[in-house]
């Protein structure tokens, strides 16, 4: 009874939407941050609708059902943009359908979904190994469910610590859907990186637009959202005003501000390694021309790849992934 | 002494509230929980390895010069108390003090020591 | 000269945590005007949005991840905010009345801000999630060299009022404020103020990059444990910026407390408005310089304190 007051008292609350965004939808998702009635947040232990915007090709429908299981409930999921409806000029307007989604939520009228994946840990662990907890020996086994991370040279001196790996998914915040990368660090150190899968393609986005998404990654919400405001309302803005928010960005990224080539994946394996974990997102937020001198980077141990010159600065043409 | 309690009582009560906020909304909630709700976010992605790891802490050099600084800041505090008394000789030692100590963070910064990497 | 405390504890106990309470709120309200005013729109709900906010977290549940260390994860915010707690007591209110005006107060606001750099560390850690453990990590190599920055200036502040005790800090403004002949002293604590919370340009802890890093995996109750806590502590950091630098409850015409208050609220708005303003600084530049730019100014701060005391 209590909960229904709590719960009546927050719908009027904008809804908290996690996004995982799809091919040509880039763009359509980060206007939303522009409306008052959503929230965008950036893990979907903070959300209750999760908007799965345009087609996920299938073999990312697996990472998509773990983040929806990772909202906590209540919960529900709102499809938006899928290729049926894309014809008529735009996906429409998914705002009106995810306020209904989070009030209804709250209010218990809607019932919470249930999880896609099937209750069971990653490595069955239970009544196995030394004490029944899944693990054997000092660190071997697979203890709760998962391994304990193992020794590794760091890449900076050899120095033998603790490796850490995982794949961040396609649908990690700020850097561009599709884009899935193994990664392992050291500490917070990227040591190695593999390209598991390309981003999706999206329409081309303004300098600006690019402006707003880096800021966003390095913590300027508002200021990202001014750049936002600014790009949508005037696609070509006076360069000054680029400039401006240029200027905010060299406070978060020390490297000067300036090559546009654009960057392709297959040197992010050679060019992320060495990056600690804040360059190295701020550098993918960035893609696919950094807004900053690659060369500033101190070279990499393990091979310093020149990135291929480009003959020009176009932007890169439709269908090919911003 | 009453006032050594209220600190310590404002310390508990804060901490007892704050805690019991998650553990009876807990305790209240029924809603099941699937395994897969559990494991770490990571974007869709999947971790190879539990998230406990040994660390790699680069920065121990940088600590030791912090605890170096943190013994002078226990000497300071009385320093503090008496040095209007004590006059300029109180502040030509701490002042003594504190060039040693600096001669320690140049030489820190000339080795590189508070970089990241 | 100890100032006889506030008409027994538990009242103490009362009047800081609604303190807390207020002040939490008044962070979010002032977060979201300075929001609007950046992004360059109306600010939407201001006043009562933080409210549903937070019932909309009571009503969500609380996710548990594969294998944290429950209890560590469960203390982590109440320890950060008995510690926001602990240090608002130290804040005397008048001439006459303090919660808890202990005779070495600066000494146990300097262990409220080491304990709390702990607090944070164990929240990303005790969860067991890769993000948190790097949020964590990366919070302690820069909250530890803080910790010197904010003990200098306050260390600066107790020259002229010769003690350790709050009340003989502000006692020892009548006549000029220490903002005013230790011009260093209030902007390097600003600074403290929001590395020790991970507020803004410092905020390494709960970062964007690592989509939430502490709190990646926090949801419901816990999420809303955590929020509160960090922002009491912003509000106890203002009021003791506001005693040690600004005169505490001096000032004309106005009662004491007032003035207090006033002040708190003066330092919270520069703190959350700048905070709003500026994007996270690079974590290298950052440790670069907090020992060599940060450090040697505390270092000043704290000679032109002493050169002002004995002449």
């Amino acid at each position: 009874m209590a909960v229904r007051a709590l719960g009546q008292f927050a719908a009027a609350a904008p809804v908290a939407v996690f996004p995982a965004v799809g091919p040509g939808l880039r763009s359509h998702v980060e206007d939303l941050a522009l409306r008052a009635e959503v929230e965008l947040v950036e893990t979907p232990r903070h959300a209750n609708v999760l908007l799965v915007a345009g087609t996920i090709p299938a073999e990312h429908r697996e990472a998509l059902a773990r983040v929806h299981d990772q909202l906590p409930n209540p919960r529900a999921t709102l499809r938006w943009g899928a290729e049926a409806g894309r014809d008529e000029g735009g996906p429409g307007d998914p705002v009106p359908r995810l306020v209904a989604l989070g009030r209804e939520l709250l209010l218990g009228e809607r019932p919470s979904e249930a999880p896609l994946l099937a209750d069971e840990p990653p490595h069955p662990w239970r009544g196995r190994g030394d004490h029944g907890q899944g693990g054997e020996g000092m660190m071997g086994g697979t203890p709760y469910g998962r391994p304990m991370a193992m020794t590794g040279d760091d890449l900076r001196d050899g120095l033998a610590l603790d490796r850490l790996e995982f794949t961040i998914g396609p649908f990690f915040p700020h850097l561009p859907p599709g884009l899935v990368l193994r990664l392992v660090l050291q500490g917070d150190v990227v040591q190695e990186t593999e390209v598991v899968s390309g981003p999706y393609p999206q329409p081309p986005a303004s300098p600006l637009r690019r402006i707003s998404r880096l800021l966003r990654a390095t913590g300027a919400p508002s200021l990202a959202e001014r750049a936002l405001r600014l790009a949508v309302a005037e696609p070509e803005p006076a360069a000054r005003q680029v400039a401006a928010f240029s200027r905010r960005l060299r406070q978060a990224l020390p490297p000067a501000l300036e090559n546009r080539e654009p960057l392709a994946i297959e040197h992010l394996p050679h060019l992320l390694p060495g990056m600690e974990w804040g360059r190295a997102v701020a550098t993918l937020a960035g893609l696919p021309a950094p807004l900053f001198a690659l060369s500033a980077f101190a070279p990499s141990p393990i091979a310093p790849s020149p990135i291929a010159p480009q003959p020009d600065s176009t932007p890169p043409s439709e269908g090919s992934w911003p | 002494m009453l006032q050594l309690l209220t600190l310590f009582l404002v310390f508990a009560g804060a901490a007892t509230a704050v805690l019991l906020l998650p553990v009876v909304a807990g305790a209240l909630d029924r809603r099941p929980r699937s395994a897969p709700q559990g494991a770490p976010f990571l974007g869709g992605g999947t971790p190879a390895t539990h998230a406990w790891s040994r660390v790699h802490v680069r920065y121990y050099t940088m600590a030791l010069v912090f605890i170096a600084f943190e013994m002078e800041m226990m000497f300071m505090y009385p320093w503090a108390v008496v040095f209007v008394a004590e006059g300029a000789k109180a502040m030509a030692e701490m002042g003594m003090f504190l060039v040693v100590l600096s001669l320690g963070i140049l030489y820190g910064w000339r080795e590189g020591v508070f970089r990241w990497q | 000269m100890a100032v006889s405390p506030a008409a027994g504890p538990l009242l103490s106990l009362a009047v800081v945590a609604a303190g807390l309470l207020a002040g939490a709120w008044v962070v979010s309200v002032l977060d979201e005007l300075a929001a609007a005013v950046v992004a360059g729109r109306r600010p939407r709900s201001p006043f009562l949005g933080p409210l549903r906010r937070g019932a909309r977290l009571l009503v969500q549940q609380r996710t548990v991840s594969e294998h944290p260390d429950a209890a560590a994860w469960l203390l982590a915010p109440a320890v950060y905010a008995g510690l926001a707690a602990a240090g608002l007591a130290l804040v005397p209110w008048s001439a006459e009345r303090a919660p808890a005006d202990l005779p070495a107060g600066i000494v146990v606001w300097g262990a409220v801000e080491a304990l709390a750099v702990v607090a944070v560390f164990l929240h990303g850690w005790s969860a067991n999630t890769h993000l948190g453990v790097l949020g964590g990590y990366r919070f302690v190599s820069l909250g530890l060299p803080v910790m010197l920055i904010s003990m200098f200036v306050l260390i600066g502040a107790a020259l002229p009022a010769e003690s350790l005790r709050f009340s003989a800090v502000v006692a020892s403004q009548e006549g000029m404020w220490n903002v005013v002949r230790q011009p260093l002293g209030l902007p390097l604590f600003l600074l403290v103020g929001w590395a020790v919370t991970f507020w803004g340009p410092l905020d390494f802890a709960d970062s964007a990059d690592l989509a939430g890093g502490t709190t990646a995996d926090v949801s419901g109750p816990s999420l809303l444990a955590w929020e509160l806590a960090r922002r009491a502590l912003l509000v106890a950091f203002s009021a003791i910026a506001a005693t040690a630098f600004l005169g505490g409850w001096l000032g004309p015409l106005l009662p004491g407390p007032l003035w207090l208050v006033l002040k708190t609220l003066a330092v919270l708005a520069v703190l959350v408005v700048l905070g709003r303003r500026l994007p996270r600084v690079d974590t290298s530049r950052m440790l670069t310089l907090l020992w060599v730019v940060l450090l040697p100014l505390a270092f000043l701060a704290l000679l032109e304190a002493g050169l002002e005391a004995l002449w």
